[in-house]
């Protein structure tokens, strides 16, 4: 574990060099990322201003649901988001991969985590402030198990992507060009950024169970705010565990079956 | 011309050798679009009103859809990559001795990958088209129809200038993506694609009044939908036009002058 998180380190500190190398356009970029986030918290405000509750929400609670999706946001975006997106299946199409299986560390692990992008941890800091606007502006008494339980359910939440994104980065074995696949994550996760009570029926049986969203922000925001629901969380549980085995078996698969290209 | 529409053709095949690529970046969008409408419905559904903000349900549906087509029209992802690269890589020199003019041929592509993205788009949304047709209303008139299909094309020309302005400077800088992704975030709120831009408080619709953005998705939806008069439509079309003509006055210009810093590093 402790050589993983030094690597990392190593990982962030050479890509903050080579980002860096683009200064106008590293600081550029910096400020088009946070202005992204602030977008997100104005077009709930403009919402806002047109009707008092979304889907029985109120602002200060949206604020909650959309800084935690920042939060989620900028975790992948800065981590593995990326990585398995777009840069492994340019080392695939390359026919670097040969080289990073050479390393005497984790595939995956190297896969996933070998480009840390400092602009989204840059950016980063102000999801950092707007928990801080949160707690001075809008939070009410929260209990210590229900914060407890919301680090739970974001952990399980981002498990959940890191599980999903694999599988589809998988894909990028047989195909080569997978980059559209990680612009549809994209999109995919964006919908977390809504409270998923704003689905009805099938709609929302889809985003709660079949493909849960909603684990992205809404239920770890709502129990944050003391609504909690122990039986979906034991689903959400079984159903993390489950997609993380299915996940490894897939990338072992396509790991079994990868023959070299280009080189 | 004849040779631009080979360009064109030539592109069309390579983007179709990567058409699932494409297809889900267009359904990715789609679906983005879908998690609004059922926004808009469930704000609907708990005021129990008839309108909000001057739109009834129907036409805030049908804004949002049409939206979401133009969406994959007008605002593909990784606008101005292309361009970039070819100028930092020195590929552009190849370009240059060819009998074409550049900037024509990477209008050529950029149509081609739009006229693309739009078929796709265009086929996702008239699925759910028909399964919301109680809520998709025709256009105000054919005159409008034929109106919106014009602001349409001219916000995309608009569009494509404007990412040539922010891909061009290549010539000075190493990397553009930092500025054309901040244009892109801007873009993403001040067209209007994602929320009426009428439903921003009144200073906010002073600044987006202010910036070309909105000529991409909301005048012409607002022609569309019949919401503007005629004097508007005509004061709309001019400041439109005066957009196009200044920034491909200000791109060749910045084009002339980059050509002569150009050292065909790379190549």
């Amino acid at each position: 574990m402790k050589k993983y998180l030094k690597i990392i380190w190593i990982f962030s500190k050479v890509n903050l060099q080579n980002q860096m190398a683009y200064r106008p356009s590293f600081f550029l970029a910096v400020l088009g990322k946070a202005t992204r986030m602030l977008i997100l918290i104005l077009l709930f405000r403009v919402i806002y201003f047109n009707t008092p509750l979304l889907a029985g929400w109120e602002y200060k609670d949206v604020f909650l649901l959309a800084i935690t999706y920042l939060t989620v946001e900028s975790t992948i975006l800065t981590t593995f988001h990326r990585n398995l997106s777009y840069y492994l299946p340019d080392l695939l199409k390359k026919g670097d991969f040969d080289f990073l299986l050479t390393k005497p560390l984790n595939p995956l692990f190297y896969s996933s985590f070998r480009i840390i992008d400092l602009m989204d941890l840059t950016s980063s800091s102000l999801v950092i402030f707007l928990w801080y606007y949160y707690f001075t502006h809008y939070a009410s008494a929260f209990s210590f198990l229900s914060f407890i339980l919301y680090l739970i359910l974001l952990g399980f939440g981002l498990i959940f992507l890191f599980s999903l994104l694999v599988i589809f980065a998988s894909s990028a074995f047989w195909t080569i060009n997978a980059t559209g696949l990680g612009r549809f994550f994209e999109d995919i996760i964006r919908t977390g950024r809504f409270p998923t009570d704003v689905f009805k029926g099938a709609f929302s049986f889809l985003f709660l169970y079949v493909f849960p969203i909603a684990t992205i922000a809404t239920v770890p925001s709502k129990a944050f705010l003391g609504t909690t629901n122990w039986p979906y969380y034991v689903y959400l549980v079984v159903f993390t565990f489950i997609l993380t085995l299915i996940s490894k078996k897939v990338w072992n698969y396509a790991l079994k079956h990868y023959s070299s290209a280009s080189s | 011309m004849k040779k631009y529409l080979a360009v064109a053709k030539a592109t069309w095949q390579e983007y179709l050798t990567y058409r699932t690529n494409l297809f889900l970046e267009v359904i990715g969008g789609f679906v983005a679009q879908l998690v609004i409408i059922a926004v808009w419905f469930s704000i609907f559904r708990d005021l129990k009103t008839e309108i909000v903000a001057g739109y009834s349900l129907p036409e805030m549906i049908t804004y949002l859809l049409g939206a979401g087509i133009i969406n994959s029209f007008i605002l593909i992802a990784s606008q101005g990559d292309e361009i970039n690269d070819d100028i930092n890589r020195g590929k552009l020199s190849g370009f240059l001795v060819k009998p074409l003019s550049v900037p024509f041929y990477w209008l050529s592509r950029d149509l081609c990958r739009r006229a693309l993205t739009f078929i796709l788009g265009m086929g996702e949304y008239l699925v759910i088209i028909l399964i919301l047709s109680n809520y998709f209303i025709p256009p105000f008139s054919l005159a409008n129809f034929f109106m919106f299909c014009l602001a349409v094309l001219l916000g995309g020309i608009l569009h494509f200038f404007l990412f040539y302005i922010f891909s061009i400077i290549a010539f000075w800088m190493d990397q553009t993506w930092g500025p054309r992704f901040v244009i892109r975030v801007i873009m993403s709120i001040a067209t209007g694609s994602l929320i009426p831009l009428s439903l921003f408080p009144a200073n906010w619709q002073l600044v987006f009044n202010l910036l070309p953005f909105k000529f991409m998705a909301y005048f012409p939806l607002q022609i569309y939908l019949g919401k503007v008069s005629v004097s508007e439509i005509i004061l709309g079309f001019s400041a439109l036009l005066v957009w196009i003509s200044a920034l491909i006055g200000i791109s060749v210009w910045i084009w002339e002058k980059g050509l002569k810093k150009y050292s065909a590093y790379g190549n």
